[in-house]
């Protein structure tokens, strides 16, 4: 069992023993062996100082084919990548792969594999691996939950040599090469066959800056520096991150100097953490964004009309929300997107805070306004602010006469809710958030707009034409434009009452130098440099 | 006193079985756990898949005797969120969950009952004023307050221990303060009253009469005599400690039990949450059990 010494900052505490030392759960700390992956470059990490993070909530697998959720990239954006991924300012860029080329019908994509790639256990990334990864990633018996994203698209994987293959997708899909980072990481063929099903379980090897080291579910992950990184080694050697729910608690670590870092902080606790001396705030922008879904589908008719929905984005005032909710960690929004996604920086005519002309429009559409709308909230804490934010916008809507009723669920009744198949005619508006793990749009749009989707409340055969179409694009120039006119498609007909994107707020000592990758709500850590 | 923990462990028997119904049933009522544990990107293929898969798709009925029929043979499921045998996860969160309780008890034991005696001994002195504001803090402050408190002070403004978290030594000393702050100032009201009454009784009257030596009285007959409401009350207090130090656990990222539950619930992590509960009450029933074979050794009258 590889076991590295803990944090420096630590050892201040009496008697404080390192957590690993006491991780002995069996089946429930999963620890990479030395053999192959420890030894000589696990005293190289060692050299270099130790990082602590705090975070909110545990990842759920180490297995790069069962990830749930945005929270699970807390590891995987660190141990794992795919062919491409994303670089510290959020654009693509080559990651196992060194290059591509597209034919002209955008079904072949051929990649040249970095000739320093390779795994944590020191194996060269080749192209067998690369065909393996696809087919584990399909197979029936692996399960995996989000195939139909990305590689169940994939036709084949032909291998051209040690460093070359060649990807034949099934149909044109614009947004493959966004999707690689996140959807479909590389593993080694030899550890997967010679440890079998429960090589991810246990050992999970990637290509990523960072190794695995262990994890104690619901307590820490450890992970350490990969030297031998094609290209982005860390400046810190043992990472490890720790699971302290509660908001308060995680905040105190940075304090105490327990931990280096902290993420997620809440807007609430990070406003007066400005102004503490030997601490700094990091924010960044994320794809995480909040808005009120308008159920359009007909539960309630009117709201079914866009002038009225429209008219609804009107009474809102997100600015002041954003600052007195929010205080101002955020970006408002006026489309149902982040700036930064592809085509969401279209020009359109902003809705405005107009609650006159919201309340003539709604007169004229036959509104009524003694109905109560009634609106659904998520209770729980899993968004910031989730709770006051749906307040502050049925209290615009109250401004302008619009009586409303809130109920407020918790996270599993919510999610329930907002994306039963069945939508509830009961529910005229809910609270929702959606987060993207890249820049492309079409992952967002077709789950919260197209008919029929889990978290779509609206449909409309023009735009389910649109998105049916968003993909089958091999120009990049036409694709931007044609999503240009999608969202401005979707500002018109306004099935959501969007809000904000919010930022990634993180709490680090000031021995601490980091930039988060934007757009990303998980931190990235090859870039922390830690002083001393 | 052989029949008596016969019919006791035959009430305790069915107690559970009666348990693994309602704690089904109420896992249950809180909804499908699909939405929760598949992702968005899921297909519905993938969600019918994962309802076959965990036999959500049978009639309760059918789920029932399946869950009974496996726990029986020591197979109670795979946690939906994390694929890992539910009771593995329950059993490493019960480590940290009795070493917290266990410390807290015991720290409650060693301030409350020689503060309820002291102050038993010594009614209307300054003393006695003291321990009563003690006691009455213990009991008002919310335990997160506590916790939160007691971090600012002992871990951010001088740091002497660490915040949060579980492993070492100095880890033990804020959680185990926090708990055993509420349960020493009711250890020390009911061993206060109970002692006050004790001292009062006629034997103890007749024993000073006959010049038995004061400390005698106190401790050997006295507190023997007023042990038994607070032997009762630790046996309860542990059982509410073994499932119930939630918000505690919370504040210091202690991977206990408690924290564990809710959790599941929140996640609809039906085999955690059965595994969590069962495991909880069956520690909690042999706790009692253990307090009513007290009883029996502290005054046979009980098992007579």
């Amino acid at each position: 069992m590889t076991l590295a010494t803990d944090n420096g900052s630590h050892q201040a505490f009496l008697g404080h023993q390192p957590i690993g030392r006491r991780a002995v759960a069996g089946g429930l700390i999963a620890t990479a062996l030395a053999s192959g992956l420890g030894g000589a470059k696990t005293a190289a990490a060692q050299g270099k100082p130790p990082l602590v993070v705090a975070a909110g909530t545990d990842i759920i697998t180490l297995d790069p084919c069962r990830i749930a959720g945005g929270n699970d990239y807390l590891f995987f954006a660190n141990v794992f990548e795919g062919l491409y991924s994303h670089d510290e300012n959020g654009r693509l860029a080559p990651a196992v792969a060194e290059s591509h080329t597209v034919s002209p019908d955008g079904l072949k994509y051929e990649f040249v594999l970095r000739s320093n790639a390779r795994f944590h256990n020191g194996d060269r990334v080749t192209a067998e691996d690369v065909r393996f990864s696809w087919q584990r990633a399909i197979a029936p018996e692996t399960r995996n939950p989000r195939a139909s994203v990305l590689v169940a698209n994939i036709a084949d994987v032909e291998v051209l040599g040690e460093r070359r293959c060649r990807v034949l997708l099934k149909a044109r899909d614009a947004s493959f090469m966004e999707n690689l980072g996140e959807y479909w990481y590389i593993i080694s063929k030899r550890h997967a066959e010679s440890a079998g099903e429960a090589a991810f379980e246990r050992q999970p090897i990637g290509t990523g800056p960072f190794a695995f080291v262990e994890r104690r579910i619901r307590s820490h992950i450890k992970l350490r520096s990969f030297d031998e990184h094609w290209g982005r080694v860390p400046q810190v050697g043992e990472v490890t991150i720790k699971i302290i729910p509660d908001d308060q608690s995680r905040l105190a670590q940075v304090q105490t100097g327990e931990s280096d870092l902290v993420i997620n902080i809440p807007p609430v606790l990070a406003a007066p953490l400005q102004r503490m001396p030997d601490l700094k705030v990091i924010r960044a922008p994320s794809f995480q964004n909040i808005y009120v879904a308008i159920n359009a589908l007909g539960g309630n008719p009117i709201l079914a009309k866009s002038e009225v929905r429209r008219a609804l984005n009107m009474a809102i005032d997100k600015n002041i929300l954003l600052r007195t909710v929010m205080l101002g960690f955020g970006t408002a929004q006026d489309l149902p997107c982040s700036p930064g996604l592809l085509g969401c920086d279209v020009s359109v005519q902003p809705y405005g805070f107009q609650p006159d002309k919201a309340r003539e429009i709604l007169s004229k559409a036959g509104f009524e306004f003694n109905k109560p709308l009634r609106m659904v909230g998520q209770g729980s804490g899993r968004v910031p602010q989730a709770r006051e934010t749906l307040q502050g916008v049925a209290t615009f809507l109250n401004r302008i006469g619009i009586k409303t009723e809130i109920t407020m669920l918790d996270y599993g009744a919510w999610i329930a809710v907002y994306g039963g198949k069945e939508k509830d005619p009961a529910v005229d508006l809910i609270f929702a958030n959606f987060t993207d793990y890249n820049s492309d749009p079409s992952g967002r749009l077709l789950r919260s707009m197209r008919t029929g989707a889990s978290y779509s409340w609206y449909s409309n055969p023009e735009v389910d034409a649109l998105l049916a179409k968003m993909n089958d694009f091999s120009s990049p120039e036409e694709r931007a434009s044609f999503l240009h006119r999608l969202f401005a498609k979707l500002h018109e007909e306004a099935p959501l009452i969007p809000l904000w994107s919010t930022d990634s707020i993180y709490a680090a000592s000031r021995t601490i130098k980091w930039k988060p990758t934007p757009n990303v709500s998980w931190p990235v850590l090859w870039n922390v440099e830690k002083a001393g | 006193m052989g029949p008596f923990i016969l019919k006791r462990i035959g009430q305790t028997l069915i107690t559970l079985l009666l348990l693994t119904i309602l704690i089904f049933t109420l896992a249950r009522l809180t909804g499908d756990p699909t939405p929760l544990v598949m992702p968005s990107e899921a297909t519905d293929a993938d969600r019918t898949f994962f309802r076959e898969q965990y036999g959500l798709d049978r009639p309760l009925h059918e789920q029932y005797l399946v869950f009974l029929r496996n726990i029986l043979s020591g197979d109670f499921g795979v946690s939906f969120r994390y694929r890992e045998p539910a009771m593995n996860l329950v059993l490493a969160a019960i480590g940290p969950t009795l070493q917290l309780a266990g410390l807290s008890m015991l720290l409650a034991i060693i301030i409350g009952v020689p503060l309820g005696i002291a102050a038993a001994l010594r009614q209307g002195s300054w003393f006695a004023a003291i321990v009563r504001g003690y006691a009455g803090l213990g009991q008002a402050m919310p335990s997160f307050w506590v916790g939160l408190m007691l971090i600012m002070l002992l871990s951010i403004t001088l740091p002497i221990f660490p915040s949060s978290g579980y492993g070492g030594v100095a880890n033990f000393v804020l959680p185990c303060v926090t708990l055993a702050f509420f349960a020493s100032a009711s250890v020390t009201l009911l061993t206060w009253a109970n002692m006050t009454e004790a001292m009062r009784s006629d034997f103890v009257q007749m024993e000073r009469v006959l010049g038995i030596p004061n400390r005698l009285i106190v401790l050997k007959h006295a507190l023997r005599n007023a042990s038994l409401p607070i032997v009762t009350y630790l046996g309860l207090q542990f059982g509410l400690l073994l499932g119930g130090a939630v918000v505690t656990e919370r504040v210091f990222a202690w991977p206990g039990v408690g924290q564990l539950v809710v959790e599941a619930i929140l996640n609809r992590d039906f085999p955690v949450v059965q595994a969590s509960v069962l495991l909880t009450a069956v520690l909690f029933m042999t706790v009692n059990l253990c307090v009513d074979l007290l009883y029996a050794v502290l005054d046979p009258r009980v098992s007579a």
